[in-house]
């Protein structure tokens, strides 16, 4: 059974629109008019079981509309969606059983002035999860997400990142085999962002879960997605691994190589420099030239440290908003 | 079976968190007497003048106040923190995403699975004035009276919660439409005997905004006697009700487009 099969998913909707200024506002009283939005155009893609898949693309791509019509939220215009062979909008009970959709921006829904752990309780009832299994999973997510000392306060009194580790605890204690995370480490420091990954992937292996996630945050995507789907206005532009996109979107590695003496003149050239300071400089070199590079590099110089590094993601990423892959 | 265990939890866990609020609870207990109070006093300042009030006696219409008091006080309870505002809080805000994504009726989840325990305290003094408007009758009550006004209380609460849930579902339609100032208004002309108001009016608030069902029909009925039409008109107006309910909702839900990211 395939995890997740997308195939020709469309959502359109109607926004009114209307010039600024009162005239027109007076004028849209009587004959209103409409803009066609395209959210998603076509957008096709299948997850297998146990695939984490990073989903991608600047604000408004359609990525948080697509996750929601993957979890029931809503209708598509048309196309075909199967999530663990259920259709999503049809909300049958035992497949929203099977799967979870934790937001960023939202961790934590239900009444605040409750306790965590009566929130958890809650949970059990309406997943009916067992005592026993409901047991050993809080047992499991208490460990793993340092959960102990939440139980018994409020959830309006959580901080932000104390709020996303309840959030997933609540999403995770029925132990679904769907993730869907969207922005999960939104807002969050440098230590609870840490975490949240460390937890994600723990998770993953544990239970072999799939998991679709968005990130605008690429330490995210780099350490636990090996694939990547971009998306850009409401259309799938990439669907393959990090590393295709990154030599696809730069042909260039860097070459960062420290050296005793003076190597300036050889090393500007044997490539573009595009740093260089007290005997330490990285170079721009097209990817099939990196090994002869390096080679007259180690002969010519010599080689304290030689380092040969991808270009930052942000940046392939950047480009990729920017200026599109067609 | 589930829902009823949801809907038990719920409360539980709102009372829990409401008893936290003493202020609020004392406020509740002013506030659902003084309501009462002046409803109370304006019918008994009316039969002063007069022995009947469009027909009704002065112990039926203590009746109608109290069993008037009693549906409010449980749709206070059980309906209006969930629907009221549905538009911002519901929609807006995003909460309906939650409720869609859990496996349970979204209907459900979205109507009834919140509750206000504390408002149930206004039913303390509205079975205070309901038992002194049966005391006061002529005769008392039959068997028949009794259940006939079981039943239809229980139509008027299924017709109340049907009206919350058409209202809410406008906001899929309009989401701007924000109508519970109306609908509240609407509700204060329950606590009259509708044969007060004028033909148009009456017939209104019998076939189109029911506040008749609320509390006039099952008060005459508890002291006049069950009518079988009466009867089958209440449960099948409460049955169409929550049929036009439910499918708003579905409809609705369809139209939905989400709140915003």
């Amino acid at each position: 059974m395939i995890g997740v099969e997308v195939d020709e998913l469309t959502m359109s909707y109607r926004v009114p629109v209307r010039d600024g200024g009162l005239r027109a506002a007076l004028g849209s009283l009587v004959r209103r008019e409409y803009r066609a939005v395209q959210a998603l155009d076509e957008v096709s893609f299948r997850i297998e079981p146990g695939e984490v898949v990073g989903f991608i693309g600047p604000n408004g791509a359609g990525k948080t509309t697509t996750m929601k019509i993957l979890s029931g939220i809503l209708h598509p215009s048309s196309g075909r969606v199967r999530v663990l062979a259920n259709v999503p909008w049809q909300r049958r009970s035992g497949f929203l059983k099977r799967i979870a959709f934790v937001r960023g921006s939202q961790p934590v829904g239900g009444s605040q002035e409750l306790t965590v752990m009566d929130s958890l309780e809650y949970q059990r009832l309406l997943y009916d999860v067992p005592r026993a299994a409901f047991g050993r999973a809080l047992t499991t997510l208490e460990e793993l997400l340092r959960l102990g000392p939440l139980l018994d306060r409020q959830l309006r009194a959580l901080s932000l990142g104390e709020r996303m580790r309840v959030g997933l605890a609540m999403a995770l204690i029925y132990q679904p085999e769907v993730l869907f995370l969207d922005e999960p480490t939104i807002g969050l420091d440098v230590t609870a962002a840490t975490l949240m990954r460390e937890f994600v992937s723990d998770y993953v292996a544990q239970t072999g879960a799939t998991v679709l996630l968005t990130s605008h945050y690429m330490a995210d995507v780099a350490s636990l997605c090996p694939r990547l789907i971009l998306i850009d206005h409401g259309r799938v532009e990439y669907d393959g691994p990090l590393a295709e996109l990154s030599a696809r979107l730069s042909p260039y590695k860097l070459i960062r190589i420290a050296a005793r003496g003076d190597g300036d003149a050889v090393v500007h050239e044997l490539g573009e420099v595009v740093e260089s300071s007290d005997g330490l400089w990285v170079l721009r070199v097209p990817r099939d030239e990196v090994a002869r590079t390096t080679s007259q590099l180690l002969t010519a110089l010599e080689v304290l440290d030689l380092a040969v590094e991808e270009p930052p993601l942000e940046k392939v990423i950047d480009r990729a908003y920017r200026e599109g892959l067609r | 079976m589930k829902l009823l265990r949801l809907l038990g939890a719920s409360f539980s866990m709102s009372l829990r968190r409401s008893v936290a609020f003493r202020i609020n609870l004392v406020f509740d207990v002013l506030l659902a007497f003084a309501g009462l109070g002046t409803a109370v006093a304006a019918v008994l300042l009316v039969f002063t003048q007069a022995d009947t009030l469009a027909g009704w006696s002065k112990a039926e219409s203590l009746v109608l106040i109290g069993t008037y008091q009693l549906i409010t006080a449980l749709r206070g309870t059980f309906i209006d923190p969930n629907l009221s505002w549905f538009p911002e809080t519901g929609v807006r805000n995003g909460k309906l995403d939650g409720y869609l994504l859990q496996p349970a009726s979204s209907l459900f989840l979205a109507s009834l699975s919140l509750s206000s325990p504390l408002a149930l305290i206004q039913l303390v003094p509205g079975l205070g004035v309901l038992g002194w408007g049966i005391v006061s009758a002529e005769r008392p009550p039959s068997v028949a009276g009794l259940l006939g006004w079981l039943l239809l209380v229980a139509a008027a609460l299924v017709v109340t919660w049907a009206l919350s849930v058409l209202l809410a579902c406008l906001a899929f339609w309009a989401s701007k439409l924000q109508l519970d100032v109306f609908y509240h208004s609407a509700w204060q002309l329950g606590r009259y005997p509708t044969d007060i108001f004028s033909r148009p009016l009456r017939l209104l608030l019998t076939y189109v905004f029911p506040m008749a069902l609320i509390a006039s029909v099952p008060s005459a009925t508890l002291l006049r006697g069950p009518r079988w039409e009466v009867m089958v008109g209440g449960v099948a107006a409460a049955g169409f009700a929550a049929l036009l309910a439910v499918t708003a909702w579905s409809a609705g839900l369809r139209r939905y487009t989400g709140a915003t990211s």
